[in-house]
Parts: C-alpha cells; sequence; structure tokens
C-alpha cells in the first residue's frame, strides 16, 4: 500500500496549480489587505456602538433637560421644610431649609441627642410637632443642666413651646467615656396621631439606667403620664433610642459601646413597653437576643396580617445572618424568616398591603418575604439597565450611614430609591434599577416628602454641601439649594409647609 | 522585503524557489487550505530572511516546521470564525478557491479529510516530501516514535475509510 499511496500522492498533489513565482517570495498583502479590512470592519462596529452608546446619553439628557423644564414650569410643586442634623456629636443641632427655595430659614439647639456622626442614627420624627431634648448649662454649677423639651412645628418651621424637664445633672460617665457625645443623652418619640409623647433618658454609671416618660402629646403638661426606669447590663456605655410602635406600645431601644468608644456597637438591647410603660417583652442581646444580635431597624412597620409589627434585623457587619421578625401586639416573637447575610446588610424594607415583604440590601439585593406565612419568596439580585460604558465603571454598593437609612421607598412600595454611585431607582416588582441621578454628586442621606412626589437628596459634594429637589419619577434634578453651612449630614424630617399662624 | 530588492535573488531565495513547488502542496496537503499554504510559507521566506537556517541539511524540513508554525500563528487560537474570513466571506473573493476545489475532486483530498492534521502532516512529510521519520521529528518537535505511530495511525485510518481508493 504504502507505494501506491506514496503515487497516490505524488500524482495527485502534483496537480495542484501553483501560485504565480512573483507572488511566492512577496510579502503576504492580501492577509495584510484582510487583516487592514477586519480592522477597519472592527473601528466600524466601534463607532456604531459608541455613538449608539453616545445617543443613549444624549437622549438621557433631553429627558433630564425635560424633566428639569417641567419640574421649572410647576408640575413637579410643592413647599417642603426639610430638617438637617448639624453640628458637633457633641453639640447638635436642627436646620431647618425651605424647599425649592433653598433658604435655611432657621437652626434650633438641641446639645443631646439628635444623632451623632458616630452612633449614626437619628431622631424619630413622626406627626406635624416634634419634641427636641434639649439641655442647657448657662448660669448653672458644671455637670448640671436645665432640660427641656423644645416644641417644633414641623409644618411651620418654628419652635411653639417648651415642656421643662427640670435640672439634670451629667451622668457620671468617664472623661474617656464615648468621647465626642453628648453629655446628656435623651431622645424622644411621638406617636403617629401626636397623641403620646415618649421621652428616654440615660443615666447613672455608663449610662445604664433608662428613665422613660410618656407624656399626653396633646396637653403641655410637664407632669408625666407613666414614668419608668429600666436598668440594662453588659458591657460597654449604653446610649438609647426610642421608637413609637403606636399609641400606647413603644419600643426602647438601648445600644452598647465600648467604653473608649473606639469600636462599633457590641449589641443592641430591646423593651417593648405598654402603655404605663411595663415592660412586655424585653430582648437582652446578651440573653434572650433577637437576630443579628439586637441590629434591627427602629422604623418598625405594622404586620398587614395582624396586630402585631415587622422588624429587619441585619448585622451591619455581616458576622451572623439576620431575618425579618415577626412581633406579635404583645412583644413576643410569632415568626422570623432568616436573612443570609451573603445577602448583603439589609438598609430597609417596605411592607405591601398584600404583605409581600420587600428588603433591599447593600449587595444590592431585593429580598421578598411573605408576611402571612413568614416564609421568603425569593432574593433577586439587583440588575440595572445601563449603558455597556457604564458597566465598566465599578459599583457603589450602598450604606447606612449616620444620615439615616441609605433606601426609603415610594408611598406606593412599588420603588425603593437607593444611595448608591448615583443615587438610583429600583423597581421592587423586576429588581431592576429603572433611574439614577447622575446630574447630582454623591448623596449622603435622602427622604421623600410626605405625599411622595419629591425627593430630597443631601448632596456632598467635596466641601460644599447642598439639598438637591429631585423628581422621584425620573430622578431628574429640579431644584438645588445654596451651599449650606455647618456641614449637616443627616436628614430628620420633611414635612409639608403651611403658612405661619394659628 | 524580498532580497529580490530590485537586485539579484540571494542565495535564501533561490534556495527557497527551488522548495516552494513542493513545499506548498505539502501544506495545501495539510493545511487543506490554499491561501493559508501560501501565507504561510511567505512568512517562512521572511522568517529565513531574518534568521537563516542553520545549513541547507534538511531544508525542506525546517520551512516546512516554520510554515506549519506560522498556519497556526496566522489561523490564530483555532476560533470557529475568523474576523478576516467574515470580511472575506462578505466581499467578492480575490482568489477563486480552485486549489481547495481541486483537493476536494481528488482521491487524496478524500483520504486526507479522513485524518488530523498533525497525521496529514507526517503523511505528507514522508509520502510526498520524502523525510525520513528522524527529520520529521525534527520538524514537528515530536519525538521520532511518536512519528512512527501517527504514520501507523494515519496509514489504518485511511485503509478503513477509503478502501475503494486502494
Amino acid at each position: 500500500m504504502s507505494s501506491d499511496l506514496r503515487d497516490l500522492i505524488r500524482t495527485d498533489l502534483d496537480r495542484i496549480p501553483l501560485p504565480p513565482s512573483t507572488e511566492w517570495t512577496q510579502p503576504p498583502a492580501r492577509r495584510r489587505m484582510r487583516a487592514l479590512g477586519a480592522v477597519a470592519i472592527t473601528l466600524v462596529v466601534i463607532v456604531v456602538v459608541v455613538a449608539s452608546l453616545g445617543a443613549g446619553q444624549a437622549v438621557r439628557a433631553l429627558r433630564d433637560w425635560v424633566e428639569t423644564q417641567r419640574v421649572a414650569s410647576g408640575v413637579v410643586a410643592g413647599n417642603d421644610y426639610v430638617y438637617l442634623a448639624d453640628g458637633d456629636p457633641s453639640s447638635q443641632y436642627i436646620q431647618i431649609v425651605a424647599m425649592p427655595g433653598g433658604q435655611t430659614i432657621s437652626r434650633l439647639v438641641g446639645q443631646t441627642y439628635v444623632g451623632s456622626m458616630q452612633e449614626g442614627s437619628l431622631m424619630g420624627v413622626s406627626g406635624d410637632v416634634a419634641y427636641l431634648p434639649v439641655a442647657s448649662s448657662g448660669g448653672l454649677p458644671p455637670d448640671a443642666y436645665n432640660t427641656y423639651l423644645e416644641r417644633v412645628d414641623l409644618r411651620r418651621g418654628v419652635p411653639v413651646g417648651r415642656l421643662g424637664t427640670g435640672a439634670m445633672v451629667a451622668p457620671p460617665l468617664e472623661p474617656t467615656e464615648l468621647p465626642g457625645t453628648a453629655v446628656f443623652a435623651a431622645a424622644t418619640a411621638t406617636s403617629a396621631d401626636g397623641s403620646t409623647l415618649w421621652l428616654v433618658r440615660d443615666t447613672g454609671e455608663h449610662a445604664l439606667i433608662a428613665s422613660v416618660d410618656r407624656f399626653d402629646g396633646r396637653v403641655a403638661s410637664v407632669t408625666p403620664l407613666e414614668h419608668a426606669t429600666i436598668t440594662s447590663a453588659g458591657p460597654g456605655a449604653t446610649r438609647s433610642r426610642v421608637a413609637a410602635l403606636g399609641p400606647d406600645r413603644v419600643a426602647v431601644i438601648r445600644e452598647h459601646y465600648p467604653i473608649t468608644y473606639q469600636g462599633a456597637r457590641l449589641g443592641v438591647d430591646w423593651y417593648i413597653l405598654d402603655e404605663h410603660l411595663r415592660a412586655i417583652a424585653t430582648y437582652s442581646f446578651e440573653t434572650q437576643r433577637l437576630p443579628a444580635g439586637g441590629f434591627c431597624s427602629a422604623d418598625a412597620h405594622p404586620d398587614p396580617s395582624g396586630d402585631g409589627w415587622i422588624l429587619l434585623c441585619s448585622d451591619p457587619f455581616l458576622f451572623q445572618d439576620g431575618a425579618v421578625v415577626f412581633l406579635s401586639r404583645e412583644g413576643s416573637i410569632v415568626g422570623q424568616t432568616p436573612l443570609s447575610r451573603e445577602l448583603g446588610y439589609a438598609v430597609g424594607m417596605t411592607v405591601a398591603t398584600d404583605g409581600t415583604v420587600n428588603v433591599v440590601t447593600t449587595r444590592p439585593v431585593v429580598a421578598r418575604v411573605d408576611a402571612r406565612t413568614h416564609r421568603p419568596i425569593d432574593a433577586r439580585p439587583v440588575s440595572e439597565l445601563r449603558s455597556l460604558l457604564d458597566r465598566l465603571l465599578p459599583p457603589a454598593a450602598a450604606a447606612k450611614g449616620p444620615a439615616g437609612p441609605g433606601v426609603v421607598f415610594s408611598l406606593d412600595g412599588r420603588y425603593a430609591y437607593l444611595i448608591a454611585d448615583p443615587l438610583v431607582k429600583i423597581d421592587l416588582s423586576t429588581a431592576k434599577v429603572v433611574a439614577r441621578a447622575s446630574r447630582i454628586a454623591a448623596v449622603g442621606a435622602i427622604a421623600l416628602s410626605e405625599d411622595g412626589e419629591r425627593l430630597y437628596a443631601l448632596v456632598i459634594d467635596v466641601q460644599t454641601r447642598t439639598i438637591a429637589l429631585l423628581d422621584p419619577r425620573s430622578l431628574g434634578l429640579a431644584a438645588q439649594s445654596a451651599p449650606l453651612a455647618n456641614d449637616p449630614y443627616g436628614i430628620v424630617a420633611v414635612r409639608a409647609q403651611l403658612p405661619p399662624g394659628p | 522585503m524580498t532580497s529580490a530588492d530590485d537586485g539579484p535573488p540571494s542565495s535564501w531565495e533561490a534556495t527557497f524557489r527551488r522548495s516552494y513547488p513542493s513545499l506548498y502542496r505539502a501544506l495545501v496537503a495539510v493545511l487543506l487550505d490554499g491561501e493559508l499554504a501560501r501565507d504561510a510559507l511567505q512568512d517562512a521566506f521572511v522568517e529565513g530572511l531574518r534568521r537563516p537556517p542553520p545549513s541547507d541539511h534538511a531544508l525542506a524540513g525546517w520551512i516546512f516546521r516554520v510554515a506549519l508554525r506560522r498556519a497556526r500563528r496566522i489561523r490564530g487560537l483555532g476560533l470557529p470564525l475568523r474576523l478576516d474570513e467574515l470580511v472575506g466571506s462578505l466581499r467578492e473573493p480575490e482568489i477563486p478557491a480552485e486549489t481547495e476545489a481541486l483537493l476536494e475532486r481528488l482521491a487524496l483530498g478524500e483520504l486526507l479529510r479522513l485524518l488530523t492534521r498533525r497525521q496529514r502532516a507526517v503523511v505528507v512529510a514522508h509520502y510526498y516530501l520524502g523525510l525520513t521519520q528522524q527529520e520529521i521529528a525534527d520538524a514537528l518537535g515530536v519525538r521520532r516514535g511518536t512519528v512512527g505511530a501517527t504514520l501507523s495511525q494515519a496509514l489504518s485510518h485511511m485503509r478503513r475509510g477509503g478502501s475503494h481508493v486502494f
């Protein structure tokens, strides 16, 4: 066979025509031409793609401009007071900015516990009236303070009276204990209907004793209806917050910090109190703790499938899993749905009327939980409908900073506004980004107006801080304040303006 | 680029031209692509200009090896579709694929398609270029035993698949 094969190969191959001899030693011109052709086609493809993206950017810019014009023409109308937290952590203030004009109309002294850069939580405000705890040391011996509650009409942006709470001696804190925080630690909360006011003050060694008072919010009386004390145990110094669950239920949240305040919170105790300020449920982080070490958001939501509340618990350091916790009206845990720490830190939740709980995490992920069955529905990563070039940019994780939650939700619960890079609007039904606030710098805090028609963002641009008014539909920029003084860092509340008067 | 930049051909060019017909046909049989064979040989020629072969001994094997390597580089990483091929397919072909058409019609073409590229290289180098198994091993960078085994496998394949030819 070999000779046959040899003959066959030689015979057949010798029939193959040769290229012209002049080309044998020529440079591969055709290949070069083919390569040039390929390069040309590649360039054309790139130009077409880039032009398409550019056109997309142009369309986006045009849409923003149209939105701006629409807003300027009054389509997005409404005047609000935006209440900002500012000042030194040990001497805090409330700054009131009128929007959309952007003028600071007033600044209220707090010198107490509004929330600080370190502590990362703001005072909770509900209803039309807020009570700002104030401690004044003017004319008094050292460590003695005249304390009162400054009654603030949120719709008119003015203080309307004081509720004296007596002279206090500063708690015996070590000089190095919780440095940079308020000497006189106090927090207030009001029920949504304004009928009840709670005041919690931290006293005793390491502020482990909480003094809790309940007042009638409709009567300017300095005499509390109820009084109670809560003594906590555990390491570190303590700072309390108070969250209204209803007219006759309140949660006192006690956060334990390292004495020297070098680290983050050690853990959190939760106390659910009834109308007589009796603790009907206690969750100490050292014994019977809530999930995630008690790191639960203070904005408890009413449970649509019962008469209790829903808490969102998540460890900011992701050392442990979080959970959506369902509390009964008596404060007992009737169910909890785990949130794996792999989903990221849960920055906020909204509860739909059909019982679906939407949780947004820093991953970001939209996790859904059925409040009726307490079972998880799904968890979907948020994908962005953004251009190819944008995808090349590094994504910025959302954050929950000292300015409050990094996410707010539309009133109908369909959308989440998440502080990312930039601020984005997420359709919770699809877990997709549907709008981006590309015309403003980094956002430190966000809040919606009461009717959900205006979104306010505290914009931090290098050294200047401003309030931006955004259209919640498109996140188009409608107005922006002048640079604000005193470096505000959080939005405490937003209320629609009423004209001055009774 | 060539040594014949309007001057007399160099000894390398003369040597290359003498070997060209058999090497071109051998490469067509191995690569099953006339244009690729042409480009690979042209690259081998340029390579010889830059770094002449150490000696005239087994020169055909040296050019064959260099051309095969250049062909692999030209063809790329074996992607199913090259952009230049795509571009070429969108344009009027400059060179009719006569060579490939002819190979299709030949009985040899049918046999060669039964083999892998390495098997084709070994068969053609041995039976057409007349290289010894050692020269083929040197050219392909494999052991001599591998050449023998590859040759044996190739013959077996052709015997099974092309019995009507023999």
